[in-house]
């Protein structure tokens, strides 16, 4: 198990888990799509490496790379 | 609150328009409402309701285009708005408009909205020839038991089986098969009406719901997974629609192949910044410059002298109106109006980026830096905004996710040199660096940024520390907006920009005019005379530009002037100095016979970092007091001046020093004096250190 963060860039992986998430924040990266069992890849990261750009459900996403530490996948 | 009392008086009854960020809610109120709303291709364009009355058929309703949102829970400022509006109306008929291209992840709110129990119609917008996915609208009607139509929101397609759903009486869509079970689950007898929803929302453990319920959700284990199980049997719902309905191509949306150059970790930021001095040298230096001078020229040889022959065989050239006519309207708006084809390149440009869906790109790759400044990569699109209108970017801070980034964010944007600033750089700046003055210009536009930066840093790391931010930003297409869009916006800009010199302008340039030529007796008296209004009050105030070298009662004056609108100052300057275009005005600055001017560079330079800097227009100052509240207006007003002020006077010393010592000498001695102050900043953490650590494995 791995969090995003440490996936290796453009290959697919299943969401199992999140971990501390903020309410909020696990509410609104459920809303758009990120559920348990969903496949994930991430496509870029940024210079410094604090943003990650992902693709889910057939469509691209950015998200702080502290959220996606919190997104288990496997 | 006013308009909807006016609807109800009128009897117009409401429609929502509803949906998920950037899915052409704008397009689609401009198509049925005939409006011309901004609308982008980014994350969160529209961040206020809007309402305009339409005619279906024979029937006229009011459409309300409220911000997009993704859930009925909010994140961001913006999102609290449209939810409130729609929880507040509930009565009324909703389109919940849906990208055919995303329409997977689109239909997790049309869940939301069913699940609440609203009137709904579905609207698959699909702007695209080749959509990335079919769908069998029959079907998805029949599973979701509302009606679905799919249109095309730019040209318009299929817009009359809209309009003719929306004649249907209201009706209450049934709610999702998966509800009651859910609603069962949640432990709580619950004396609301709409049980189902309020259970879900606890089950998704909404912040608001639970404290408007006064129910603590901490104690049952129920709670610890809830959020995900809800999400879960909607995406089920989604998933069990798709298999019947969707085909899809197998393609992703917004996925690009240059994006694997746009958004190389390493070129992303140095690409962007190319872009926008691409978009400066187009607008500023050739193509806007070009324009501009053909524009002069056609002004002075037309209007102008028609004008000014028309008011001497009227009025005589010793009237006090031909003085009025030629100094206010010719010479002071007159040059104003010549820098019409900058501003609407400019704009143009910046709607450009904006259609482009390249914004969101920028965003992710200036994530890092903003990130460490205390703001988020969306802040990109405000601070570049505010290059065009800082008062239009003011509002775009809505899209922070936190309090006090948005205040942030609002109060940093008039650092960004606007439009409206630029016609001075080039008058003065040119009048006294020449082919230099791109560099000039160019420096001023960076200068702001950082001291923007800066501010916020300081902000981050005392009276404004935000919480994270979450950075959770969509990817929109790539897209080109067409001919009709960029003649749109053309004309849009155009017309703003005129609208602007023929009222605000000339009302202002007459005012200063008068109050430049009469005294406190209300007698006509000569410009520079030493009796008139206006010099007195000048007189009063230059004191205080003196330390930063400008210190003439025309140049307090117009400074005063120019709090209304920044374009005033030059036509103030303009009007003082009996100048009646651009290169006359720039004759006149370096002639100490002139009310303006500026004995040296220096000086020059002085005032233009100055008028950078020194305080946001009235505009500005009232979208500021409507966005962030009176004390932190006042604060941003005051900290502006302050910092206006001690950044002019070290540029001018600077300036001063450069003129006297030579560049290499000062430039010597500025890097030494950096070097000091870091050794002097790393001995004071090291004895910090020494004295806080209690000898730790690294020490030892």
């Amino acid at each position: 198990m791995l969090s995003l963060t440490q996936v290796k860039l453009n290959k697919k992986f299943c969401i199992c888990g999140y971990q501390n998430l903020t309410d909020k924040i696990l509410r609104r990266i459920c809303d758009l799509g990120l559920t348990e069992g969903q496949s994930v890849r991430v496509k870029a990261k940024s210079l410094l490496k604090k943003a990650l750009l992902i693709e889910v459900r057939g469509y691209e996403l950015t998200i702080k790379a502290d959220i996606a530490s919190g997104i288990i996948v496997k | 609150m006013k308009k909807r009392n006016f609807c109800e008086k009128e009897h117009f009854e409401e429609i929502l328009l509803v949906g998920n960020p950037n899915t052409g809610k704008t397009t689609l109120f401009n198509l049925l409402t005939k409006s011309n709303e901004h609308v982008g291709n980014w994350h969160g364009v529209t961040v206020e309701q809007k309402g305009k009355n339409f005619s279906c058929f024979d029937k006229t309703f009011r459409l309300v285009d409220l911000p997009g949102i993704y859930s009925l829970s909010a994140l961001s400022y913006e999102e609290q708005v449209a939810i409130d509006y729609i929880k507040t109306h509930s009565k009324t008929k909703i389109i919940n408009i849906c990208d055919q291209n995303n329409i997977e992840r689109n239909l997790s709110l049309t869940l939301g909205l069913l699940e609440y129990g609203l009137d709904i119609v579905l609207v698959v917008n699909c702007m695209d020839k080749r959509p990335l996915c079919k769908i069998d609208f029959k079907k998805l009607s029949d599973l979701l038991n509302i009606p679905v139509v799919s249109i095309n929101a730019k040209n318009g397609d299929n817009i009359n089986k809209l309009k003719k759903i929306l004649l249907q009486p209201f009706k209450i869509a049934s709610q999702p098969s998966y509800v009651s079970s859910l609603a069962k689950m949640v432990p709580f007898d619950l004396k609301v009406n709409n049980k189902e929803f309020y259970s879900i929302k606890l089950l998704e453990k909404d912040e608001k719901v639970c404290d408007e319920l006064k129910l603590d959700l901490t104690k049952d284990k129920l709670f610890d997974s809830s959020i995900q199980l809800v999400a879960n049997v909607r995406y089920d719902f989604i998933e069990n629609i798709k298999s019947q309905c969707f085909k899809h191509s197998g393609k992703v949306y917004g996925e690009s192949k240059i994006d694997k150059i746009l958004l190389n970790r390493f070129l992303a930021f140095p690409l962007f910044l190319l872009i926008l001095c691409g978009v400066f040298y187009l607008t500023f230096f050739s193509l806007g410059k070009w324009l501009s001078e053909a524009l002069t020229a056609l002004l002075d040889s037309s209007i102008g002298k028609v004008v000014a022959d028309l008011s001497a065989s009227i009025f005589g050239k010793s009237s006090w109106i031909y003085g009025l006519m030629t100094e206010a309207l010719i010479g002071g708006v007159g040059t104003v109006l010549s820098f019409l084809p900058q501003v609407a390149l400019l704009f143009l440009f910046l709607s450009f980026l904006e259609d482009s869906g390249y914004l969101s790109r920028v965003a992710f790759a200036c994530e890092d830096i903003f990130g460490k400044l205390g703001l988020s990569g969306k802040s990109v699109y405000s601070l570049l905004m505010g290059f065009g209108c800082s008062t239009s970017a003011i509002l775009t801070a809505r899209n922070m996710d936190d309090k006090k980034a948005k205040i942030k964010t609002a109060m940093l944007t008039p650092y960004m040199s606007c439009s409206a600033k630029f016609p001075i750089y080039v008058v003065i700046g040119g009048a006294f660096f020449g082919a230099n003055n791109v560099f000039v210009i160019l420096g001023l536009y960076i200068l702001g940024l950082i001291i923007a930066l800066l501010l916020s840093l300081i902000y981050e790391k005392t009276i404004l520390k935000s919480k994270e931010q979450s950075f959770i930003l969509e990817f929109p297409p790539y897209r080109f907006g067409g001919v009709k869009r960029i003649a749109n916006v053309l004309w849009d800009n155009i017309k703003t920009f005129l609208i602007r010199v023929g009222s605000l302008l000339i009302a202002m340039n007459v005012i200063v005019w008068l109050l430049a030529n009469f005294s406190f007796s209300f007698s006509y008296v000569p410009c520079n005379s030493g009796t008139s209004m206006l010099e007195s009050l000048g007189k009063f105030l230059a004191p205080i530009f003196i330390p930063l070298g400008f210190g003439s009662w025309g140049v307090a004056s117009a400074l005063i002037a120019g709090i209304v609108a920044k374009e005033v100052i030059i036509s103030s300057i303009a009007m003082f100095n009996l100048a009646s275009n651009m290169s006359d005005i720039s004759a006149s600055l370096v002639n100490p016979a002139s009310v303006v001017f500026f004995a040296s560079p220096s000086v020059a330079l002085s005032f233009l970092v100055f008028c950078l800097l020194y305080c946001p227009c009235l505009s500005s100052m009232a979208v500021l007091k409507q966005e962030i509240g009176r004390k932190w207006t006042f604060f941003a007003v005051i900290v502006q001046f302050c910092l206006a002020y001690l950044t002019t006077l070290f540029v001018y010393n600077l300036a001063l020093a450069f003129e006297k010592f030579g560049f290499a000498k000062v430039l010597l001695f500025l890097l030494l004096l950096i070097l000091i102050v870091i050794c002097i900043l790393k001995v004071v953490s090291l004895f910090k250190k020494s004295r806080s650590c209690r000898g730790c494995n690294k020490c030892k």
